[in-house]
């Protein structure tokens, strides 16, 4: 009978790991919605400093030298900002930045260019530093409660690398939110800042108070932060949105091992009631004999 | 003067999304170079906002709140406020925010470090916008 109870017991901890999953599931998809608020609440704010900043660069750039994190230079160093999570069980949410991020990696170090890596999420940073990556910079923690402070500490950071000529250019690695059920790995240029190119009609005759430049002082630094705050916020939902898929995939698997395990079972304790009867019948008719 | 039936839109977009907007018949807002105020037919303006209050008429009424630093573009026909902070008077405590504001300047000058580095500046941010806050409590 030790067949049974293992089937038994198999049954039993495959339905434990199904609360689990489904657990999961919920609170995924819960954090997906508040994620999903989180970003299109930022939406019109970050649209509309690219427009603000887009016409003062406009304005400015025919004129004397433009602000440092305009300068183009001839790149030599790079910097790729990864953003994976601090948590795994999301389906492939990670391993597609991670092989997005190697893939631009060595294809830049063929180049000839020195790559060094600032990451954001501990999956991310794990994959890096098991491969010998340069890690300038690690961040962890930011997914729990995303702030733009938090954002703008990590933009202060990189805006002072560029400006000290310590990175020529830096890229954003993260999962952009497409719906609950996508997610596309995107590679963003963010450092030199390209300002949009205006319409004319778009363009107006402003009047700037205090003047351009001083308005750019603010407006790039301002412009980097909610950058990376939007490319934080991206990630998450989709992170969320990731797991949800995953862990929804996991019990619904569950279900199935759970329906095919309890056939087994049933098939073993009928073989076994059989083998029973046959023993009763058997030794009934020996005694007649 | 424009017309008085003339309105302005006046929207006030944050990271955490369309605080307010509406339609007024005159803005007046905090720039780094001091208070200016708008009504419609405005040349295009953009200018830097500093902390402060930002009073608008909407349907006759004053009504004031108060603003973070950020940006502000006004055009003929609209107002454009992009800012981190935006509190409405209604729903701020003068009380509360005379004591904010006494703690956040008394970080102040207790604080010995560079007034030019990130936390100086966080503490001078901070004792800005409480005094922003209570202003704004305050304005009628």
């Amino acid at each position: 009978m030790a067949n049974l109870k293992q089937i038994r017991k198999r049954i039993g901890s495959v339905k434990s790991t199904q609360k689990i999953t489904r657990a999961m599931k919920l609170v995924a998809a819960a954090r997906l919605r508040r994620a999903q608020e989180n970003i299109t609440r930022l939406r019109p704010y970050a649209v509309k400093t690219m427009d603000v900043l887009s016409s003062v660069a406009a304005r400015i750039s025919s004129e004397e030298a433009p602000h440092p994190l305009l300068e183009k230079r001839k790149i030599e160093s790079v910097l790729l900002v990864v953003l994976t999570s601090d948590r795994g069980l999301a389906g492939a949410f990670n391993a597609n930045i991670e092989k997005m991020a190697y893939r631009r990696w060595k294809e830049l170090e063929a180049e000839g260019k020195d790559v060094k890596f600032a990451v954001i999420g501990r999956k991310g940073r794990d994959f890096l530093q098991r491969r010998g990556a340069n890690i300038v910079r690690e961040i962890t923690g930011v997914f729990e409660d995303p702030t733009l402070e938090k954002a703008g500490e990590i933009a202060r950071a990189i805006a002072d690398d560029y400006v000290a000529q310590d990175l020529d250019a830096c890229y954003l690695i993260y999962n952009e939110f497409k719906s609950a059920i996508s997610q596309q790995v995107v590679v963003e240029s963010l450092l030199p800042i390209v300002p949009r190119e205006l319409d004319p009609e778009e363009q107006g005759e402003f009047i700037y108070e205090p003047n351009e430049k001083a308005l750019l002082e603010t407006l790039l630094p301002l412009y980097l932060e909610v950058e990376i705050y939007r490319a934080v916020l991206e990630s998450v939902a989709s992170e969320h949105g990731a797991r949800m898929t995953a862990m929804d995939a996991a019990t619904s698997n569950a279900s199935d091992m759970i329906d095919k395990l309890t056939l087994e079972y049933n098939r073993a304790r009928q073989a076994a009631i059989t083998t029973e009867l046959m023993e009763i019948i058997g030794g009934a008719e020996a005694l007649k004999g | 003067m424009a017309n008085v039936d003339a309105q302005l839109t006046l929207e006030v977009a944050t990271p955490t999304g369309l605080a307010l907007s509406t339609s007024v018949s005159s803005v007046q807002a905090p720039s780094v170079e001091g208070e200016f105020g708008v009504l419609p037919g405005h040349l295009p303006l953009l200018a830097a906002l500093k902390a402060g209050v930002l009073s608008y008429v909407e349907g006759g009424e004053r009504k004031f709140a108060a603003v973070g630093p950020g940006f502000v573009e006004a055009g003929p026909r609209s107002v454009l406020l992009l800012t981190n902070h935006f509190a409405p008077k209604e729903g701020l405590d003068a009380n509360a925010l005379r004591d904010e504001l006494q703690k956040a300047e008394e970080a102040i000058r207790t604080f010995t470090g560079d007034f030019e580095s990130h936390e100086g500046k966080e503490l001078q941010k901070a004792a800005e916008w409480a005094r922003a806050r209570l202003d704004a409590a305050t304005a009628h």
